[in-house]
């Protein structure tokens, strides 16, 4: 089939492939700002929730549970019902009069912003961080924070100093397993993304499926390049976490 | 104080409103009979369309049974790989443990796309693409790391000192291991079940290249019906999957909170 010699033209032909990196880019600041966001909105509600005096925290720990357990194309259906151009939020907006017809409702799925794949990936990636969080927080030991307390540090300070950093772990890996899994899955971008802001994954796959047996050289090699970059950067975000004043490995 | 109660309340509100209305609108879709803009209800519901549409449509059926299969298998071949890799994790020292440690968590670590499109050439290779085995160890690779995960937290704890004590007292390792290690990692147990079952019942892009459309299971059949706008029949699919996997989740920590209450 003319494919015995090794040469590594595929890997100089992929790098410089302008498209590819274009791709390439855009889909990493989507899936940093994405999984950023899941952690930080899943961080904040994992404190609210972690009290046990609160009659509400175990229902909403319930039900936080729910989007963990049920697919991505789940949560896309209802968002297309919902916030499509004709879904159920234009509808109400028609109704109360904000708006006079579905055309000036503003585009939110398949949009230039990648919009309805964020909310999806927030709808499943909160929960999941607030679920990994709270399990840790309950083990957590609280005397590290009364006694932060007792040599008198504020609120603010105690959380900043004591409680953060001995969660910075779980926090760290739950943002690694959400990058990874933003930066590289393939089903909601296909759904929700735009076709002239393509998503890498879709990108891929696209080649994978349509293109013959001589394209298998190249397509591996861009699979080569997004797993060493995606281990690379997970490493990398451990060893910042680790080095980061204030994210220490935990201390226990 | 009074003030930061409310506002916790309405964080909380806000929550149960944002994770429960897609079930909602998922709910009200599968039953509805027509449900177009501008109406905000659905014109007219009717109740009993969702359950005889699972009674006499063969193909939801031939999707719950492929889901099932393929949920099965992969919790069992994930919990037959993962519990000894957690035990030699969690007990012993060894040369490459490090390294171990690292390769468990590789699949959550390199993207979906990359790993599925290869795995597919590799599989095509073999002879192994369409085949039963093929799927449901795609699916196992990416439970592994929750499952490795989740029985090594559990297993760490007490690591080995129980099952020397009971080895000590003349049990077999089958004795101990049934007996001390089972009944004591309950809980890992329980979380490796049910996330590989999970995200065995979620996934979408492995079950359809590897399964080679031998397997066409509840999320992928759920897939050209949203693609196509029926939205309709695609709701029934999401409404079915929520029952085969809360009402599984459900009993079984039911069974396992009950177990543990029993005087030993």
């Amino acid at each position: 089939m003319g494919m015995e010699k090794l040469s590594l033209h595929y890997y100089t032909d992929a790098l410089n492939d302008k498209v590819f990196l274009k791709i390439f880019f855009r889909t990493f600041v989507f899936a940093l700002f994405s999984a950023g966001m899941a952690c930080f909105m899943g961080t904040v509600l994992a404190f609210l929730f972690k009290r046990n005096d609160n009659p509400f925290t175990k229902p909403f720990f319930k039900l936080a549970q729910l989007p963990v357990m049920l697919p991505h194309i789940f949560i896309v259906l209802a968002l297309i019902q919902l916030l499509s151009q004709t879904g159920l939020v234009s509808s109400l907006l028609t109704r109360i009069g904000i708006i006079h017809s579905y055309n000036s409702f503003p585009l939110l799925l398949n949009d230039q912003w990648q919009i309805g794949i964020i909310l999806t990936y927030l709808w499943k990636e909160v929960p999941f961080v607030i679920v990994s969080l709270v399990l840790v927080l309950r083990q957590m030991d609280n005397r590290y924070r009364i006694v932060a307390d007792n040599l008198g540090a504020t609120k603010w300070q105690a959380f900043w100093n004591v409680s953060l950093p001995l969660l910075m772990p779980a926090i760290v890996n739950a943002f690694i397993i959400n990058f990874s899994f933003n930066f590289g899955s393939y089903e909601v971008p296909y759904l929700l993304g735009n076709q002239t802001k393509e998503m890498l994954p879709v990108y891929i796959y696209d080649l994978y499926v349509q293109g013959d047996y001589t394209q298998l050289p190249m397509i591996m090699s861009l699979n080569l390049i997004l797993s060493v970059f995606s281990i690379i950067f997970a490493g990398s975000v451990l060893w910042l976490s680790k080095h980061l004043p204030g994210g220490h490995t935990g201390g226990i | 104080m009074a003030y930061k109660k409310v506002l916790k309340l309405l964080v909380y509100l806000l929550f149960a409103v944002l994770v429960l209305m897609p079930l909602f609108v998922i709910f009200m879709l599968a039953i509805s009979k027509t449900w177009n803009y501008p109406s905000l209800w659905p014109k007219w519901v009717d109740w009993g369309y969702y359950f005889r549409f699972l009674v006499t449509n063969t193909e939801i059926q031939s999707s719950l049974l492929a889901s099932m299969e393929l949920a099965v298998g992969t919790v069992v071949l994930t919990i037959l790989i993962a519990y000894p890799t957690a035990m030699a994790l969690s007990y012993y020292d060894f040369r490459g443990k490090k390294l171990l440690n690292i390769l468990v968590y590789l699949p959550m670590i390199i993207p979906g796309i990359a790993v599925l499109t290869n795995m597919d050439f590799i599989m095509i290779k073999y002879g192994l693409n369409g085949s039963f085995f093929g799927v449901v160890s795609a699916h196992t690779l990416f439970c592994l790391p929750y499952a490795i995960k989740l029985l090594y937290d559990n297993l760490i704890l007490w690591k080995d000192k129980y099952e020397v004590a009971s080895r000590n007292l003349g049990a077999t390792p089958l004795q101990t291991f049934f007996k001390v290690t089972i009944p004591l990692n309950k809980n890992g147990l329980q979380g490796a079940v049910m996330m590989s079952y999970i995200v065995s019942m979620t996934q979408y892009l492995g079950t359809l290249l590897i399964g080679d459309g031998n397997y066409i299971t509840l999320s992928v059949r759920m897939f050209p019906f949203t693609t196509e706008g029926k939205y309709r029949i695609a709701a029934v699919y999401g409404i079915t999957f929520m029952l085969v996997t809360l009402i599984p989740l459900y009993l079984i920590d039911i069974w396992v909170t009950h177990k543990g209450r029993k005087p030993a």
